[in-house]
């Protein structure tokens, strides 16, 4: 069974094919290392495959899907609550 | 290789053999939806825009309306007018652009002696005589080359991009290697990931209109002012993992396969090109299926990990899921669940198998939504605000 997939090789991120328990060594398809898991990832969510740093673009699939709003370890939940999207976003004029 | 389908004028294939009824405006919603309900073989297109339009609405709608009636799935056409409609939706422009594609078109007007019921008992008459006509035309074997596969997801979750929607991007690109056509739309759903689609463009000109659909989309939306994280991605996208409209970008353009885009048409129009195209709509789903039935799609899968009930009055809609719980559950929704590992490790033998899933459809068997009776949702896009 494929636990977790890293769809393009300059990815950050991987995602998780079952819900992924502390401290598992996960085994992902598409990387050849291992990666430590160090916090719950639920099942399809985002979890960090080495270190990146606040403002770094957090990237999927190729592509910049956003950007870290803080530092974030290896084997980590990346989620709204540590990255955020650059785009679509409101130009709120005054009222 | 074939399918088995309804030979068209202008070299078309319908999927399916209905008399389209409908509604110009929506003063005649309820009047279509009771022609097409007493008539064997009638399907209603209704909507909710009326005589007040401005342009480009005006056109557009217009456009939309004529296209769905030339749509291939229709043999025949009966226009459902207030008969007041006049310069909004002019219902006498929708009729003669429907009859120019050759296929049996009348108009069935209220504001007449006698109101809503003498109207209503004149189209049931009208439909009926099309419905006879049209029941007369037999399947027969057809090219593939002849469909016209359109292509939507809805629900989106981290998965749907490599597993859903490259089970059914995949089989897009079989349509396509076996000479048809098809495309996708939802243009709000395609930014962040606009480079991935114009890089396939066939030419600076289809790459340039790429590129400027998808940022007039996003400079409409944030000009208004509104935060829309919470509606695109929307609370379902987030929950399952989705963290950014990006991300949810870069799954749903999956779903428009690996062939090169041909052509990128706006809303309401067909595309003239064979293989991919793109339609230019919103991400919400009912006006986004309008648009893909109006640029002539005779078959469309939709990936839906929600489980949405509906389909299209006339087009069949292949409803496909990688929950294999909502697959098991909601069996009168869902067409076909797609695996998991076997996508991320051979997603040609998916899509091969989603495509063949399609040649029996286009061939008659029925979706589930079609035999639930579940095709009633339609909506169509405009973009001057409501007064």
């Amino acid at each position: 069974m494929i636990e977790a997939v890293v769809l393009k090789p300059k990815d950050n991120i991987g995602v998780a094919l079952a819900d992924l328990k502390t401290g598992v060594e996960v085994k992902i398809h598409g990387l050849e290392a291992r990666v430590k898991i160090t916090e719950p990832i639920p099942y399809q969510h985002k979890f960090s495959v080495r270190r990146i740093d606040a403002g770094e673009k957090i990237i999927k699939d190729g592509v910049v899907i956003g950007k870290a709003t803080q530092g974030i370890e290896p084997g980590r939940h990346v989620h709204t609550h540590n990255m955020t999207g650059l785009r679509l976003k409101a130009k709120r004029q005054g009222k | 290789m074939e399918f088995s389908g309804y030979p068209r004028k202008g070299g078309l294939a319908g999927t399916r053999n209905y008399i389209g009824i409908i509604s110009n405006g929506v003063c005649t919603s309820d009047a279509a939806n009771w022609i097409a309900r007493e008539v064997a073989g009638c399907v209603p297109f209704t909507h909710r825009e009326n005589c007040s339009l401005v342009s480009p609405d005006k056109e557009v709608v217009t456009r939309t309306l004529i296209n769905l009636g030339r749509n291939p799935n229709l043999a025949g056409v009966l226009v459902v007018s207030a008969g007041c409609e006049h310069p909004g939706i002019a219902p006498d422009t929708v009729a003669q652009g429907i009859a120019e594609s050759g296929k049996p078109v009348d108009i069935c007007t209220i504001h007449q002696p006698g109101g809503v019921r003498a109207a209503v008992s004149r189209g049931m008459s009208l439909a009926q005589k099309m419905a006879s006509d049209a029941s007369r035309i037999k399947r027969e074997p057809l090219p593939v080359s002849l469909l016209r596969h359109g292509v939507e997801c809805g629900g989106s979750t981290p998965l749907s991009g490599i597993v859903t929607n490259a089970a059914q991007g995949t089989a897009l690109d079989f349509v396509i290697e076996n000479g048809g056509s098809g495309g996708f739309s939802e243009t709000p759903e395609v930014i962040g990931a606009e480079q991935v689609v114009a890089v396939r463009a066939v030419n600076d000109e289809v790459k340039r209109k790429m590129l400027k659909v998808v940022r007039d989309y996003e400079k409409r939306l944030t000009a208004s002012g509104y935060d829309f994280f919470g509606s695109n991605p929307d609370p379902q996208n987030i929950t399952e993992g989705l963290s950014s409209i990006e991300e949810k970008s870069v799954g749903d353009v999956r779903k428009g396969g690996t062939k090169p885009l041909m052509e990128v048409v706006g809303y309401g129009e067909v595309p003239k090109c064979q293989g991919l195209f793109f339609i230019d709509t919103p991400g919400h789903d009912l006006p986004s299926l309008t648009g893909l039935a109006a640029a002539g799609c005779n078959i469309i899968t939709y990936s839906t990990e929600c489980a949405v009930p509906y389909g299209f009055p006339f087009v069949p809609v292949i409803k496909i899921t990688a929950k294999k719980d909502h697959f098991a559950q909601y069996s009168d929704i869902l067409d076909y669940l797609v695996d998991i590992e076997r996508t991320i490790t051979d997603v040609r033998s998916v899509g091969q198998e989603l495509f063949e899933l399609m040649l029996e459809v286009a061939s008659g068997r029925k979706t589930q939504n079609e035999l639930v009776g579940y095709t009633g949702a339609c909506d169509l896009w405009t973009v001057v605000p409501m007064t």
